[in-house]
């Protein structure tokens, strides 16, 4: 059995887990399943839907630890499939929301937590928000979603995703500056100021 | 006056260092007060963090996802008893006697069988990016080879070519690969190998468990497709 040692690393913990330590996995979840949460939320339209996402992913997880082989980290491991039970939990909804009944949704697996103190405009602002990252390209779009709530280096998207680690660098640039286009429109933020080079030309002229 | 270029540099830097949560430097942070661009780059990866977190569960919440997760694991494990509170890893006993691991003649065979279906697939995929059709599938395959049956997966739909290059090795995990193996491609073949016999062989009840076992098997993979697969093997599209 192992210590709730906080420095243990995910490495140890996948290696007693394969030695047969089951509680091992326990402490796994414990550690990823918030980000991994996070990084679903991103990309399905519910809440609902990033909680069965996020279950399916440490479901393959459990299925596939036996024999992963600790080439890449536990966390990108993981990273991945959380994006590819997110995908594929998107790409279900799409199948089945053609003939479901919208109102007949199970019974959300988590709660949310209570705020009481959200205002209606803070409501309208996150839909705001989450139609804008959800207008992102897929790629731009799960880049931020990696950087922002994964805290992960680039070398660690790139290999989550399959690209290039400059990739993976323009797409992060290329997804901010597309959400300030987005957001400047709907007025969430300021106007975008007259670029750099817009205004050195501008002052030429 | 900065450069376009230097500013670009500067704006990448804040929004990394941002991203990563890391203290600013003191270049960083004077620039961010000093340009409107960049503060509304630093507001937008403030907002965007914000709204990810705002929905996230709370601790009971959270508790009841342990709790189903366990359920979920409970019942895919053969060792429902277990006392701890995740059950164990699934045998690996039991996994390696659906796929006996094949010899190393027989996985040269299957390396020149996995290349001739590669360039089948590379044949049909221009015809199919045009005419993407869906096939109903006969009660029982009539294939006797892999070969033969990815084909017609293939055939029925055009993004089921994406399962068939998986199965060329060509987006394989070398993680979600086998035990002893070096080489992922070969990996791969087999898999997808014992997969096709499976299918090949199996009569239609069984095909629910033969996709099981693809799920199983491909299931860290990026398959998005696996939905429109099952229901066209099950002859439901």
């Amino acid at each position: 059995m192992l210590s709730n040692d906080e420095a243990e690393t995910d490495e140890a913990l996948v290696a007693a887990f394969q030695a047969g330590d089951a509680s091992a996995f326990d402490e796994l979840v414990m550690r990823h399943r918030r980000q991994i949460h996070r990084v679903c939320r991103g990309i399905l339209k519910s809440p609902e839907q990033a909680d069965e996402a996020c279950q399916d992913a440490f479901v393959k997880a459990w299925q596939g630890l036996a024999r992963f082989k600790g080439e890449s980290t536990f966390k990108t491991w993981m990273y991945r499939i959380g994006m590819n039970a997110a995908h594929d939990m998107r790409a279900r909804e799409a199948t089945q929301a053609r003939v479901r009944d919208e109102s007949a949704r199970e019974a959300p697996i988590l709660a949310r937590a209570v705020r009481p103190s959200d205002p209606v405009a803070h409501e309208q602002e996150l839909g705001i928000l989450r139609e804008a990252i959800a207008r992102l390209p897929d790629r731009q779009r799960e880049t931020l979603l990696l950087k922002v709530q994964g805290d992960l280096k680039y070398t660690e998207i790139s290999e989550i995703l399959g690209c290039p680690v400059g990739t993976a660098k323009a797409n992060f640039h290329h997804a901010v500056q597309n959400l300030k286009r987005q957001l400047a429109t709907s007025g969430l933020i300021p106007a975008l100021p007259v670029p750099v080079d817009a205004a050195a030309a501008g002052d030429s002229e | 006056m900065m450069t376009p270029v230097e500013h670009e540099a500067l704006e990448q830097r804040l929004i990394e260092a941002l991203a990563a949560g890391e203290a600013l430097p003191a270049d960083l942070q004077a620039h961010r007060s000093a340009c409107a661009s960049c503060a509304l780059s630093a507001r937008v990866l403030e907002l965007v963090d914000g709204a990810l977190g705002a929905d996230e569960p709370d601790e009971l919440a959270w508790r009841r996802f342990d709790e189903r997760l366990r359920e979920r694991l409970a019942a895919e494990s053969s060792d429902a008893g277990s006392a701890t509170p995740f059950p164990g890893p699934p045998p690996r006993a039991a996994r390696s006697e659906k796929h006996p691991r094949a010899s190393r003649r027989l996985r040269v065979l299957l390396a020149v069988a996995a290349a001739a279906i590669g360039v089948t697939l590379l044949a049909i995929v221009p015809r199919l990016t045009g005419t993407a059709q869906v096939a109903t599938l006969p009660s029982r395959l009539p294939v006797t080879g892999e070969a033969q049956l990815i084909e017609r997966i293939a055939a029925a739909s055009e993004d089921s070519v994406e399962l068939g290059l998986h199965a060329q090795g060509l987006s394989v995990s070398s993680d979600w690969a086998g035990d002893d193996a070096s080489d992922d491609a070969m990996e791969s073949v087999e898999q997808v190998s014992a997969i096709g016999m499976s299918m090949a062989t199996a009569p239609a009840p069984a095909w629910g468990n033969v996709l099981g076992e693809i799920e199983e098997e491909w299931g860290l993979l990026p398959l998005h497709q696996q939905a429109d697969l099952a229901a066209i093997l099950r002859g439901e599209s």
